[in-house]
């Protein structure tokens, strides 16, 4: 029996018992519950994972593994009926919108025919921020047909193609495009060159030294040549300097569009007086 | 030709058409630092140092063709100097240097070089525009730098291609 009591396990026993009657002794007489709640702080988390599991199997359980697959199935296929439809919403959605601009500059200017068309393509080597769009000569676009977006001039057609045409954009120098200052009738040529297609803007040559021009100034498209309509919006004055040791003066035009990240724009396929100055020109 | 020829090479085509549409599609790659890299190139070239002179030839005026499309200028413009340059390289592979990754990068740093400063010539400074230094420091340049950049990677994934689908002797 003295050999059982001088155990050191039993001793161990003992005392474990002793330490933690301490605690319940102390927890009732003075309410102090830091135990429990450190206790819990660890066991909560894991009770949760447990009831978790458990339901989830409850709700599984009782069905054979046909009837599960077979549950797997329907959902599968609600799940892509679901994500069709979204995928339309989103495509109806963007539709709506370009049908809304459409309306705006149909109800603006009668004699516009329009097509629709989305940016699809910008090649890794364009300098004047070209680009490529989704419609063609199905559609009737021709080359040389303007390109605008509900703010104004963008370019125009450069080459077309039975479903895709590529557009010069305005700040290309190949781009030049007869406009008129719309507050006192000034009259240049626009043009554009690397340095001011990198800012984004371009430039108006040919304008008179006398000119009475300011910042701000609203530029718009003069209708000259038959190749643009008239009115149509460029953009406006941002800066008019004087070229050292020379009359010339530039003036630089921001366009009214950002021209780098267009997505969607209108290609003008048929406006009154298209083409009209062009046999004159040959003449 | 056995199966494994026509795989690699149906292989070859996907990858260049590939790249191809995301070299085009705007907002798809932002570049590196802003420029976008031009990689069709690097596969024909890799294509031209692994494969026999013909099928060589055929992906070199692909990859022209394609080039046309996207950068714009004279139609065939591209496709002939890229012809020339994977006729040329195939030769060298042929005959004069190993294949490895470092002669590919050679190669492909020197014949990017000269695609771009024939395109800088013919269709910026013949065509009379403007800033022309500007134009090459801060638009040509970057993009020879930057397609040189990802050139080691098509030649690697080219490499692959023609270890996986070859003929096992």
């Amino acid at each position: 029996m003295r050999n059982i009591l001088e155990k050191l396990n039993l001793k161990i026993l003992l005392g474990t018992i002793l330490i933690i009657l301490t605690v319940v002794l102390v927890s009732n007489l003075f309410g102090v519950k830091i135990f429990s709640s450190v206790v819990g702080f660890i066991t909560t988390p894991m009770q949760q994972l447990t009831d978790n599991v458990t339901d989830s199997v409850k709700s599984t359980a009782g069905k054979t593994i046909e009837e599960l697959e077979e549950e797997n199935a329907q959902l599968q296929q609600k799940l892509n009926e679901m994500i069709a439809l979204t995928v339309d919403y989103y495509d109806l959605k963007r539709e709506n919108e370009q049908n809304a601009k459409y309306l705006e500059l149909k109800e603006a200017n009668n004699d516009y025919k329009f097509v629709s068309a989305s940016v699809i393509g910008r090649g890794s080597g364009e300098l004047f921020y070209n680009f490529t769009i989704d419609q063609g000569s199905l559609v009737d676009i021709k080359k040389y047909d303007p390109v605008i977006t509900e703010k104004g001039l963008v370019g125009w057609i450069s080459e077309v193609h039975q479903t895709y045409s590529k557009v010069t954009t305005i700040l290309s120098p190949e781009t030049k495009v007869s406009v008129i200052d719309q507050v006192n009738n000034e009259n240049g040529i626009t043009i554009g060159s690397l340095k001011y297609a990198d800012l984004g803007v371009l430039k108006m040559n040919y304008v008179s030294s006398e000119n009475t021009m300011k910042k701000g100034d609203i530029i718009v498209t003069a209708g000259a040549g038959g190749v643009y309509p008239r009115d149509l919006p460029v953009g406006e004055i941002e800066d008019i300097y004087q070229l050292e040791n020379s009359s010339d003066i530039d003036v630089i035009i921001r366009p009214y569009e950002d021209i780098k990240n267009i997505k969607n724009i209108f290609v003008i396929t048929d406006f009154l007086g298209q083409g009209d100055a062009i046999p004159d020109v040959n003449n | 030709m056995s199966k494994y020829n026509y795989i690699r090479y149906l292989a070859y085509f996907i990858e260049i058409l590939i790249f191809y549409v995301l070299e085009q599609t705007p907002y798809l790659l932002d570049g590196i630092f802003g420029v976008k890299p031009l990689i069709i190139i690097s596969s024909a070239l890799s294509i031209a140092m692994l494969e026999k002179r013909n099928i060589s030839i055929i992906f070199s005026i692909f990859t022209g063709f394609l080039m046309d499309m996207s950068l714009g200028g004279y139609f065939g413009f591209n496709t002939i100097i890229v012809l020339i340059l994977c006729y040329l390289i195939n030769i060298l592979s042929t005959d004069l240097i190993k294949t490895n990754l470092l002669t590919s990068s050679i190669v492909n740093i020197v014949c990017i070089t000269i695609v771009f400063t024939l395109q800088f010539l013919f269709l910026y400074v013949f065509k009379g525009y403007e800033d022309q230094m500007y134009a090459f420091m801060n638009h040509y340049l970057p993009l020879i730098v930057v397609s040189f950049l990802v050139s080691p990677l098509m030649y690697l994934l080219n490499k692959l291609f023609f270890i996986c689908f070859r003929e096992r002797e």
